[in-house]
């Protein structure tokens, strides 16, 4: 990580993309706290189903989001080689339940594209923008509208 | 090197407000017995200590005004003037003043109001026979004519360590100058090491000072009455031979101009950096720990330290012959932690007297402005509780007395009549029960009438006209919000209003409220309290593949039930009776949103943990107990958000979370859905409890689950 990620260039955006269902996403670098394996998740009552509980980060009791549950993919099970991305959202730290992350990207301001249509796979409220990787069209997400539907994380934002 | 003034300050404004309630409640005390010299001294200590602080942290006002205080408390003191109700109405009212003045900027001057009050003090101070000239004279803190000047020779050495007190010598020499002309001041430096081997946290100066003052010895003195043991200091008179010459003093006070660090008009950037500390309403975010508190935590981690290289040493050369005295040094190491813990939280504990004092004069004030005759009873100050809970009562404990000495006691004459004394007594107790820290407001007044409150919800709009609520459901009532009265309102309560929050606060800590009254012979709110939030003893049970914690001290009993011990009642849910007692019970599994079909049949395979929250018993259908066992509480709502039926989590020896389950929100979701016809009030009246902290969402999540 270069000083350009903690202090961002405002032409510039530091991506992290990881891989859910082989599609690509991506999430400002600066959220991210750290990556770590699997752990074990207690489930927790009256919480939405893709909030699959709470996991302990070196005593810190902190919520773990599946994303494949979010966005409606498929179900896989758990493995160790399950990624759990420890990220910032406000003032809470949250856990992101990926396949795999792949990659830390730069983006220029002007490769960062509005969100096309997704059809129903993806709702697009939760999109930043889209920017081209490598080998596939990865989906900047917006944390803050993801975690605040239903008052899941966050409290809801006007008009999301 | 400029002197910073501000930490001083702050720590003198955090001395201050405790020295102003010893005062206020001396004062108070001394209504009953005005004759008690010790508590008349202890409240003019406090008042001279103000004074000083106040003068040498250069808050003038503040200096100024509990002079006048202090000269009023001196004649009490040597029994020139009688104490009497007025003077203390007085001095209360002062007391008042002096917290506006800590309050306030450094340089706010006083109001109207407070100046008019001073000069009330002052002439209540002056008005018996005026011996004492020359105390007199110096009451008006200026230089009268009357008074001869004597010339003095003052030798101010202070010892090495005096900045460690946190004196700044300078200032005492400033004071000093302002009680007279200062005519020769000599610097000490020869004890001065060579610049390379100064150590600039010690003091390597002395003073001599000449001057001249129209003040007597002893007023001298005063100035250096904090560090007479921390200097060599001798007045003395000189010979009034050689008068001192006017032009000696002239230069002289070139001298004095130059010898503070500060200029003396320079309290304006001190002013400055004032604005930014926090107002004394916001402070409280440190704790004084006793010595001996600390001592004892630092000897244990020494042992834990001890403990633990005992312990790696064996790891190293393991031998299985070892394992005995291996286990021996885990099992030291855990009495060592389980010590530290319970010493770091009572690092956090404070008795209750601290915030009891304060309401002595709430009910002084009532009392007053009401003309009713009250006495505040207080017992069990000493009990201790945790810091942060005790900043949370003190809202709901000033909403409770209010409301019980403005509406609970009556009249004196409607208490003759009642065949009651005219004097009526409210009664703050704590103590502990059963691990719990309660605390009972209780007053002998006219108690609640369920007929009246039952009217007031309905008309409200609280409760439906046809619920069926005992009476002690019916007294919980008025810690709703919206259960006031405008009939009723006075300055200082409505009855009702205010209340709503006694209940929100005490359930946020964890603790439960319940009233009892018998119409026509006073009323008692309990407010029962965790000894600390922090840490609890958690007996842990395992429900399907899930391990829950339940806070050990709620627990009653657990059963095995037989068969036929549980029943179902009229299809909404199933009891368990235990010696004669219906006790409801709540599946666990349903709580965790386990499906589980035959939930009777499971229950009589299960074992059923009894908990008991305020008066509330339910039963807790679980698979197995797995033990008991210390935990440390984690907010859930730090990063995700208040779950209804649970308090927290907490992490096992194993690494993994395990909820801690909220037995009184538990008994609140399961008690209301299970009596019929309580189900549709249920939101309007007690769900409030336990909706209100949570989220609308939450909300939803409940009424699915509470249906047992």
């Amino acid at each position: 990580m270069n000083s350009q990620a903690a202090q961002p260039i405002p032409s510039h955006h530091h991506f992290l993309t990881f891989l859910l269902e082989e599609r690509e996403y991506g999430l400002e670098l600066f959220r991210i706290l750290e990556i770590c394996g699997y752990a074990p998740i207690t489930p927790i009552p009256n919480l939405p189903p893709h909030v699959r509980g709470v996991m302990n980060l070196r005593g810190t009791v902190l919520p773990v989001i599946d994303l494949r549950m979010k966005f409606r993919l498929p179900q896989v099970a758990y493995s160790t080689f399950t990624v759990i991305v420890i990220a910032k959202v406000e003032d809470k730290t949250v856990g992101l339940l990926v396949d795999a992350v792949s990659d830390v990207l730069q983006v220029k301001e002007d490769e960062l594209r509005a969100a096309p249509d997704f059809g129903r796979a993806v709702d697009t409220a939760f999109i930043n923008g889209v920017f081209q990787t490598r080998d596939h069209l990865a989906v900047a997400l917006n944390l803050e509208k993801l975690l605040s539907e239903n008052e899941l994380v966050l409290p809801e934002l006007p008009g999301a | 090197m400029k002197i910073d003034l501000t930490q001083f300050r702050q720590t003198f404004l955090q001395e201050s407000v405790e020295q102003i309630a010893t005062m206020e409640s001396g004062l108070l005390a001394l209504r009953s017995t005005p004759d008690d010299a010790e508590i008349l001294n202890a409240v003019f200590r406090s008042a001279h200590s103000i004074k000083g602080g106040a003068g040498s942290v250069g808050l003038e006002a503040l200096a100024r005004f509990t002079h006048g205080l202090e000269n009023l408390l001196d004649r009490l003191r040597s029994r020139e003037m009688a104490l009497n109700e007025e003077i203390v109405a007085l001095l209360l009212a002062s007391i008042d003043v002096l917290r506006t003045l800590l309050a306030a900027e450094p340089q706010a001057e006083l109001t109207d109001e407070a100046r008019h009050l001073a000069e009330r003090i002052e002439a209540l101070a002056e008005t018996p026979m005026q011996t004492q000239v020359e105390r007199e004279a110096g009451q008006d803190g200026q230089d009268s004519d009357e008074a001869p000047i004597a010339l003095y020779r003052i030798e101010f050495r202070p010892d090495r360590e005096i900045f460690s007190s946190g004196t700044n010598p300078i200032v005492l020499l400033r004071n000093l100058a302002e009680l007279g002309d200062v005519s020769v001041s000599e610097l000490h430096a020869e004890n001065l090491p060579p610049l390379a081997e100064l150590d600039p946290e010690h003091c390597w100066l002395g003073w001599t000072i000449e001057m001249a003052s129209s003040r007597s010895e002893e007023e001298l003195r005063e100035v250096f009455e904090f560090v007479e043991h921390l200097a060599e200091i001798s007045i003395r008179r000189m010979e009034p031979a050689a008068s001192a010459s006017v032009d000696e003093i002239a230069p002289a006070q070139g001298v004095r101009a130059e010898a503070p660090a500060a200029p003396p008009g320079g309290s304006a950037p001190v002013a400055k950096a004032r604005a930014t500390p926090a107002r004394p309403g916001s402070e409280s975010t440190s704790i004084r720990v006793a010595t001996e508190k600390v001592d004892r935590l630092i000897d244990l981690v020494g042992e834990l330290v001890i403990a633990h290289v005992m312990t790696a040493q064996m790891v190293e050369k393991f031998t299985p012959d070892c394992l005995p005295k291996l286990r021996e040094s885990v099992a030291a190491m855990e009495r060592n932690t389980r010590e530290l813990h319970e010493r770091v939280m009572a690092v956090r504990m404070l008795p209750v007297g601290t915030l009891f004092q304060r309401y002595t004069r709430t009910v002084y004030d009532i009392a007053q402005a009401t003309g009713k005759q009250i006495r505040l009873e207080m017992s069990g100050e000493d009990t201790e509780i945790d810091k942060s809970m005790l900043e949370q009562l003190g809202d709901p404990l000033t909403h409770l007395i209010r409301n019980a000495a403005d509406h609970g006691i009556e009249s004196p004459e409607a208490r003759i009549a009642a065949g009651k004394p005219a004097e009526g007594t409210i009664s703050l107790r704590a103590f502990h029960r059963s691990g719990r820290v309660v605390i009972e407001v209780s007053e002998d007044g006219g108690g609640i009438d369920p007929a009246l409150v039952r009217a007031r919800a309905i008309e409200r709009g609280l409760i439906v006209p046809d619920a069926l609520l005992s009476d002690e459901q019916v007294r919980m009532l008025i810690f709703e919000p919206g259960f006031s009265t405008r009939t009723e309102v006075s300055e200082f309560s409505g009855r009702g209003v205010g209340l709503d929050v006694v209940l929100q606060n005490v359930r946020q800590l964890n603790g439960s409220v319940s009233v009892s009254s018998e119409t026509g012979c006073g009323a008692t709110v309990t407010i029962e309290l965790p000894l600390t939030l922090a840490i609890l003893e958690g007996l842990l049970v395992r429900v399907a593949d899930r391990t829950l914690v339940l806070p050990l001290l709620s627990v009653v009993e657990t059963v095995s039930p037989r068969a036929g011990q549980i029943q179902r009642v009229a299809e909404q849910g199933d009891v368990v009776v235990i010696r004669n007692e219906s006790i409801p019970l709540l599946q666990l599994r349903r709580y965790l949103g386990l499906a589980s079909r035959a939930e009777t049949d499971a229950a009589a395979r299960s074992l059923i943990v009894v908990v008991e929250a305020g008066h509330k018993k339910i039963g807790l259908v679980v698979d197995e107990l797995l033990g008991q066992q210390q935990v440390v509480v984690k907010s859930l709502e730090r990063h995700l958000r208040k779950i209804d039926g649970l308090m927290g989590a907490t992490i096992l020896g194993d690494g993994c979370v395990a909820p801690i389950v909220d037995v009184a929100c538990l008994a609140n979701m399961n008690f209301y859905a299970l009596e019929a016809g309580f189900r549709d009030l249920r939101h309007d009246v007690h769900a409030p409890g336990s909706t209100k902290i949570s989220s609308p969402s939450g909300e939803k999540g409940e009424s699915a689950n509470a249906v047992v």
